[in-house]
């Protein structure tokens, strides 16, 4: 419960004020500059050259229209499971099950892609927010057991992951399997009424990227200046006020989660209509974790989150280009990604280097 | 005379401008019980903790055995043969009551820990003192008065001179309670001199050989046991000047706005004090003051009133009308309750939230603040920014959090929150307690003022606070409600001893036993 307690330390963090906005923006870029750093004395011991590296990186990422589209093909589930996550934290809850909740949103959004007929233009809008509803009920069980029953909703949401990847692969298995794949198990394609177009004149860069950065907007102002919003912020902030207060403490909790797990499941949704145009095992690269890494960047902000997936975007779509031209393990992002992450986390750092400063300063 | 085992003299401790011991002298002869008797925040422990090394005094000497001693820290006072008990008990849960006893020093051999050794000399100890104790038992397994007993053991394996008890009664139930006592007969009997922290006048009276009454930080009576009386102490402990206060004139009653019946509840959570049959009722235009010693049932009394604590039976109905099944403290804000909390951190504010966000709960409901599904966050700021500055609270930056402020102007804001809605009913728990005096002074206005329009509950533990303000005086002891009166009624004696649970008609000991 550290991290959730550092991050919701910011009550209402990024609600407009350009002052507040740099101050809630400090962290992350301190953050990152000491990321590379260590990245960088890492390749330095390895004989890279880093700023070969990171060359490569941007190269990669925002260098071609093809670097640009994979760029924002991975943003757009990551500015989701950062508003997802960022959405529990508000009302200090630690949504541990996302991916969970994402695989039954991938598994349900493709059921209704392949299963139902619906125009064009309404079919993936319907299997999406279907794919929303089924992560929604697998949150709302932890949410009910954290309720009624005290139990920890960290433990029970992450568990339930394993227990979404059984049902949905079971039941694709014995009904859905598209029997052309001996190999993979995926389930049949989708309809072509159901496909989420791209947009981009290369890759694959679904509408939802817009859906994404509405949603991340969307929410910010809701939190900030909705009465349910300011309600569950108060939840999150110290239950026993909220409560006292007359604030219904366990509605606004349940209904945080269940949102949070409905932004899971367009998550998974929008991965089998879009990317993969049906539901493949095991579909989900770990959107789930990376939702942790996006939010703990974006510092509590929602609108924060669309920067912060941006940036991871980019390192992800870049770091093949590391791979290819320089043959240097595309790890070497996860290591920078790892320590940026360390380094946001470290709350106390931007005093340390304060002193650090005026210490300096003093000679 | 002998020269006393411990004597201080002058001392004195201020926290800021606030004066908790002033000027304090004291002496506590080799061999006796000595038992110092004080309302809360009458300084007890701010001087037992000089005693026990954990904060120096700013002013004053401490002699033992007649030689100034300097007790820098508990470690020092230890191997000057002074150990304390503390009232809540600094015990590990997991480890076994031979663990706890020893962690201090454990016995070793080649720097590994020697668990027989360690029950053994446990069991010996146990034998030597009397405090009967199972040395192999987890400690989260014992009851709470053997986890007493081990807390005692635990300052007795460091072989003392002198043991400090302070409140050492308070968790006990009357059995534990007798028992103790006899413990500590005991362990007088073996050469040990114990001080012994209370406000329980009964047990002073039948334990204590000499002793010590404080009052807001200064001694006001020393005295052995023989030439004393239950009622002296009280009087000591309470004060005169207290009745001497101005009363505010009464103001013409109204409807009666609350009525409790016979409420009855059952301690939930760990420490909370059982209701036993208690019956209240509350007038527009009244105070209504709630005294007794903390942790007499106050605490759960105003829970139930403020819809946080669901009793077990009984009713309870605003303006006639029984809302007990529909207790939550959401319905009890609609009927019109403000409730100034017993812990403003804990429950009064979100301190890591800003201070707009603090000032606006429960005016978000509604205009102007609330408009529809949203907040007009230009309204806010104007309103937060009015109870800002008309509660005159400091520094009023509405977007730094609640947590920044002082105690007072936490309280402050507090105040202003709740009193802003025009509440028909408040319930002001300990509404000065850590508050400085000119911000007591403003909320005693604020609550003789808003008396007018509404009945006001006020709990606290300041007699004085009670007695200054109340329009009507219930006592608690043990969850009960002992007597009701006007305050010119009650005589501090009077008050002091029902307070303690003793009928001061009948002169003895009323309902105490149960539990």
């Amino acid at each position: 419960m550290t991290m959730q307690s550092t991050i919701e330390g910011g009550g209402s963090i990024g609600s407009g004020h350009p002052a507040r906005a740099w101050a809630a923006l400090q962290m992350p870029l301190i953050a990152t500059v000491a990321g590379l750093a260590v990245t960088t004395v890492l390749l330095l011991t390895m004989g890279v050259n880093p700023l070969d590296v990171y060359a490569a990186l941007l190269r990669g990422a925002l260098g071609s229209l093809y670097g640009i589209s994979s760029t924002l093909r991975w943003a757009t589930p990551l500015i989701l499971a950062g508003v997802a996550v960022t959405v529990g934290f508000k009302a200090g809850l630690f949504n541990a099950g996302l991916s969970g909740q994402i695989y039954l949103g991938g598994f349900v959004g493709s059921l209704i892609g392949f299963g139902v007929l619906l125009p064009a233009g309404l079919h993936p809008v319907v299997a999406i927010l279907g794919g929303g509803l089924a992560g929604a009920f697998w949150a709302l069980i932890p949410a009910l057991l954290r309720r009624y029953l005290g139990a920890s909703e960290i433990v029970t949401s992450l568990m339930l992951w394993y227990v979404a990847i059984g049902i949905s692969d079971f039941l694709v298995r014995q009904f859905f399997r598209d029997p052309t794949s001996a190999a993979f198990l995926m389930s049949v394609k989708v309809a072509p009424s159901a496909i989420l177009p791209s947009f981009f004149p290369v890759g694959n860069v679904s509408l939802m990227l817009f859906a994404a950065v509405a949603l991340a907007l969307l929410m910010s102002r809701l939190m900030a200046n909705a009465k349910i919003g300011y309600e569950i912020r108060m939840t999150g902030a110290n239950p026993a006020f909220a409560h006292y207060a007359g604030v219904p403490t366990g509605k606004r909790m349940i209904l945080a989660f269940c949102a949070s797990g409905f932004i899971a499941g367009m998550i998974g949704a929008s991965e089998s209509l879009g990317i993969n145009q049906r539901f493949v095992s095991q579909f989900d690269p770990g959107f789930g974790f990376d939702g942790f890494l996006v939010a703990l960047l974006a510092n509590g902000s929602l609108a924060g989150c669309i920067p912060a997936g941006l940036f991871l975007g980019i390192l992800k779509a870049g770091g093949m280009e590391i791979e290819r031209t320089l043959g240097v393990s595309k790890s070497i992002i996860w290591i920078l990604q790892g320590s940026i992450i360390l380094f946001v986390s470290a709350y106390n750092l931007r005093s340390y280097l304060r002193r650090f400063v005026a210490a300096l300063k003093r000679r | 005379m002998a020269t006393p085992i411990i004597e201080l003299v002058g001392v004195t401790k201020r926290f800021g401008t606030f004066v908790a011991n002033d000027s304090i002298d004291l002496r506590v002869n080799a061999g006796e019980i000595h038992a110092i008797v004080g309302e809360n925040g009458a300084g007890k422990s701010t001087l037992m903790k000089a005693l026990s090394g954990l904060q120096m005094p700013d002013e004053g000497q401490i002699l033992l055995r007649g030689t100034e001693v300097v007790l820098r820290n508990p470690d020092v006072a230890m191997s000057q043969g002074i150990a304390m008990v503390h009232q809540h008990f600094s015990l590990v849960e997991s480890l076994s009551v031979a663990e706890n006893v020893v962690i201090s020093n454990p016995p070793r051999r080649a720097g590994l820990f020697q668990r027989r050794m360690a029950e053994k000399q446990v069991a010996a100890l146990a034998e030597t003192y009397g405090l009967a104790v199972n040395p192999r038992q987890r400690l989260g397994e014992c009851r709470v008065g053997v986890q007493q007993r081990v807390e005692i053991l635990k300052a007795l394996y460091r072989n003392p001179d002198v043991l400090i008890l302070d409140e050492p009664t308070a968790v006990l139930t009357p059995q534990e309670t007798q028992s103790l006592l006899g413990q500590l007969r005991h362990l007088k009997a073996r050469g040990k001199t114990i001080i012994f922290i209370t406000h329980k006048l009964k047990e002073v009276m039948a334990l204590a050989d000499r002793v010590t009454v404080m009052r807001a930080g200064r001694v006001t009576l020393g005295v052995e046991i023989g030439e004393t009386s239950p009622s002296h102490l009280a009087t000591a402990m309470v004060g005169h000047e207290v009745l001497a206060g101005r009363r505010p004139e009464a103001v013409p009653l109204g409807d009666e706005l609350v009525r409790l019946e016979n409420i009855c509840s059952a301690p939930d959570t760990e420490g909370a004090t059982r209701l036993d049959d208690v019956s209240i009722a509350l007038r527009q235009g009244e105070i209504v003051g709630i005294a007794g010693v903390e942790g007499n049932g106050q605490s759960e009394l105003i829970e139930v009133i403020a819809g946080m604590r669901r009793p077990r039976s009984g009713r309870l109905s605003l303006r006639g009308r029984d809302v007990t099944t529909r207790l939550s403290p959401a319905t009890m804000r609609r009927h019109g309750v403000a409730h100034i909390p017993e812990d403003r951190i804990a429950t009064g504010l979100a301190t890591p939230a800003p201070l707009l966000d603090n000032l606006i709960m429960g005016a978000h409901r509604t205009a102007p603040v609330g408009s529809g599904a949203w907040l007009d966050m230009a309204a806010a700021r104007t309103y937060a920014a009015s109870l800002v500055q008309s509660f005159d609270v400091r520094p009023g930056n509405l977007a730094a959090p609640a947590g920044s402020l002082s105690g007072g102007n936490m309280q402050k804001a507090i105040f202003a929150r709740e009193l802003s809605s025009d509440p028909e009913i408040i319930i002001a728990a300990h509404p000065t307690r850590g508050v400085d005096i000119g911000a007591a002074e403003f909320i005693y206005e604020q609550l003789l003022e808003r008396r007018r329009q509404a009945g006001i509950i006020l709990i606290s533990s300041d007699l004085d606070e009670i007695l200054r303000l109340s329009d009507r005086i219930v006592v608690m002891y043990h969850g009960r409600i002992m007597a009701e009166a006007a305050p010119h009624e009650l005589t501090p004696e009077k008050l002091g001893l029902l307070m303690a649970g003793i009928t001061p008609d009948a002169g003895r000991v009323d309902r105490s036993g149960k539990q």
